[in-house]
């Protein structure tokens, strides 16, 4: 009986659990600007904390779970990036900017977390699959074609190095403007460029390596659903 | 029809700078967002922020203050010498971490079944495996460190330092993949394991058998892997199982509550139909082929190269004499070459595509791609013969301009 009201206990939204908000609060919380909650968040206010969690997870979740390609180290990695956005909040030198540096902390913590990968899988121990990669995700209504082209980009993009990969991935995927995308990789703007036009050289030199875009993808829709004339 | 290509999102005014070459040769829109779904997003919220906050109050700071109350670089200099110090005067007088196991799983309380305590006292050292990488934040009750367990011909327990108690039966096999603060993955590679998760804990418990994973938060739940079929029970709480042969690819399975899960869709046939067969027997079943490459198929599309892996190895191996079976080698050795294995490995994969019955486009692809392993993996006396051969094969094939130019280089050297 106590385990089992343990684990009911345990499904509770943690906001519930933590601490009782009366609505007047919850609802000022609601209405306060990112600079005002940082500023309580500052005092050590949990509830501004929270405040600042609820309005950012899904935003932050969404970007890592792209970058990464893997859903199951996507909540590591956001776990990991509002632990140290909360740490080193008297950081921020402007709170009103605080979903962006949120976005900076989250793009380094996948940038640690892309570097252990590739350590794991040069001993041949990663064994996880890559459930949010382009192709995972594609719009349905996007066709065949597409889908076919972006699993090919899937298999380039994991041949780049990480600092390429990130960079290409925030610009032509993520749709950020390039001085976002320079800061989000902290370098500078001269540099965010080269590593973009090399990334693009690269993976345009392993799309050339299947023969052509075109080709391979013919290749592969043959493998799929025409069989008995191999 | 050309996929127009949208403006991108850039308010700076610079938008046709850095756009993407490839995307435009690929004729995909830039930013990639148009042809993109947005994920779905996680119902691990709440209990991803009660993680946050015990990590916070773990930091022992109050929240934003930005600095750290910790030591100086001489006190973690001296920490680390002392702790190097024990750590020697443990092995000298222990004999090694190997020991503390056998205590460990030796000093297990008593247990219901007398086929367990039966296990305790036989020689668990040989089973026990060790892992070299990756941080070790669960270990067991006792301190050592843990990464996986066999059980052979006697069942097989342990108990974590968090009071998670994890059980096998006879003729199991469970390796740890992540043991870290906040996560611990199981594989269970064959068998039944029986495991007890403590509620109210901040890691997330998963197991993986196979294609299938069982995601758990405070319950206790039996796990059981034969070669066609993984069943979850659970008798407390609720599991998250994922798996692409269920129709949602996710079902939630709460206490008293079973699923099963087939690991090879082969429903559409008999038994006698899918039975193994070997190079010697008689034909390989009807469908079984064509089953395993569709699934091959499916995983590789999802990016599940393991899943892919698993069933092209299976054709390649028990229906040698298919006519399927050289394309299912070549497609083996560009699964390999997408799961990162070495060069050497994704050469001698090429190579062996090479000599099944391949056709000519997929030749020419194969030749392609065992050149350019080679030459990763510093094989230049190979790649050359390589790319000789295929000239030889195809002197006016898709890639006989870029492996002259190779060779005249190649040459010249």
């Amino acid at each position: 009986m106590l385990l089992r009201f343990s684990v009911a206990l345990a499904a509770l939204p943690a906001c519930v659990v933590a601490f009782p908000i009366n609505g007047t609060r919850a609802q000022k919380l609601i209405e306060s600007t990112d600079s005002e909650l940082v500023s309580s968040a500052l005092t050590g206010d949990r509830a501004a904390q929270h405040a600042l969690y609820v309005r950012h997870v899904d935003h932050v979740t969404q970007r890592v779970a792209r970058l990464l390609g893997r859903s199951a180290e996507a909540e590591d990695v956001v776990q990991d990036t509002f632990v140290v956005a909360f740490r080193d909040l008297a950081q921020l030198s402007e709170p009103a900017r605080f979903g962006g540096w949120l976005s900076v902390i989250g793009v380094h913590q996948v940038h640690r977390r892309l570097r252990r990968r590739a350590l794991l899988r040069r001993i041949g121990l990663d064994s996880q699959t890559d459930d949010v990669s382009l192709s995972c995700i594609v719009d349905p209504a996007a066709g065949p074609f597409v889908r076919t082209m972006l699993k090919q980009l899937d298999e380039a993009l994991v041949r780049l190095p990480i600092e390429l990969r990130l960079a290409w991935m925030l610009r032509h995927v993520e749709g950020c403007a390039l001085p976002e995308v320079a800061e989000q990789c902290r370098v500078s703007l001269a540099t965010v460029k080269r590593h973009l036009v090399r990334a693009d050289k690269e993976l345009r030199q392993y799309i050339d390596f299947e023969g052509n875009a075109e080709e391979s993808a013919v290749d592969q829709i043959h493998m799929v659903s025409d069989r008995g004339k191999q | 029809m050309r996929t127009p290509i949208l403006p991108n999102r850039d308010p700076s005014g610079i938008e046709d700078e850095c756009r993407s070459e490839c995307l435009s040769a690929m004729r995909l829109p830039d930013p990639l967002t148009r042809v993109l779904k947005q994920p779905a997003g996680s119902t691990n919220y709440p209990l991803l922020w009660r993680r946050v906050e015990v990590q916070l109050d773990q930091s022992s700071l109050p929240a934003g203050l930005g600095k750290r109350t910790g030591f100086g670089w001489w006190q973690v200099v001296a920490a680390s010498a002392l702790g190097g110090v024990i750590l020697l005067l443990l092995v000298l007088t222990h004999g090694g971490p190997s020991m503390g196991v056998v205590e460990n799983v030796i000093n297990e309380p008593q247990q219901e079944s007398a086929a367990v305590e039966q296990s305790l006292a036989a020689d668990v050292q040989a089973d026990v495996t060790w892992s070299s990488v990756g941080d070790t934040g669960l270990r067991l009750r006792g301190g050592a460190a843990f990464s996986g367990i066999e059980a052979r011909s006697v069942p097989k327990a342990v108990t974590f330092e968090d009071g998670s108690s994890l059980r096998l039966a006879q003729h199991s096999v469970v390796d740890a993949l992540v043991m870290s603060a906040r996560d611990v993955v199981l594989r269970l590679s064959m068998g039944k394991l029986v495991l007890n998760v403590m509620p109210d804990g901040v890691r997330r418990w998963t197991v993986q058998a196979g294609a299938v994973s069982v995601e758990v938060v405070g319950t206790r739940f039996i796990v059981e892997r034969t070669a066609e079929r993984v069943t979850v029970t659970v008798s407390h709480g609720t599991v998250l199982v994922r798996s692409e042969d269920l129709p949602e690819r996710v079902e939630r399975v709460g206490a008293g509550e079973s699923l099963s899960v087939d690991i090879v869709s082969l429903s559409s046939h008999t038994d006698e139909q899918t039975k193994r067969t070997t190079k010697s027997d008689s034909q390989p079943p009807v469908g079984a082929v064509a089953a395993l490459l569709e699934r091959a198929d499916r995983a590789r599309l999802q990016g599940d190269w393991s899943v892919a892996r698993h069933s092209l190895e299976r054709v390649v191996n028990e229906f040698t004499d298919d006519p399927r079976a050289p394309l299912a080698a070549y497609q083996l050795a560009t699964v390999r070459q997408s799961q990162g294995a070495a060069p050497e490995q994704v050469a001698a994969a090429f190579a062996y595509a090479l000599r099944q019955n391949l056709g000519t486009s997929l030749r020419q692809d194969c030749y392609w791609r065992l050149l350019q392993a080679q030459i990763a993996s510093g094989q230049r006396a190979a790649s050359k013969e390589t790319a000789r051969v295929a000239l030889e094969d195809f002197p006016d094939g898709r890639y006989s301009r870029r492996m002259r130019e190779f060779l005249d280089g190649a040459l010249a050297e």
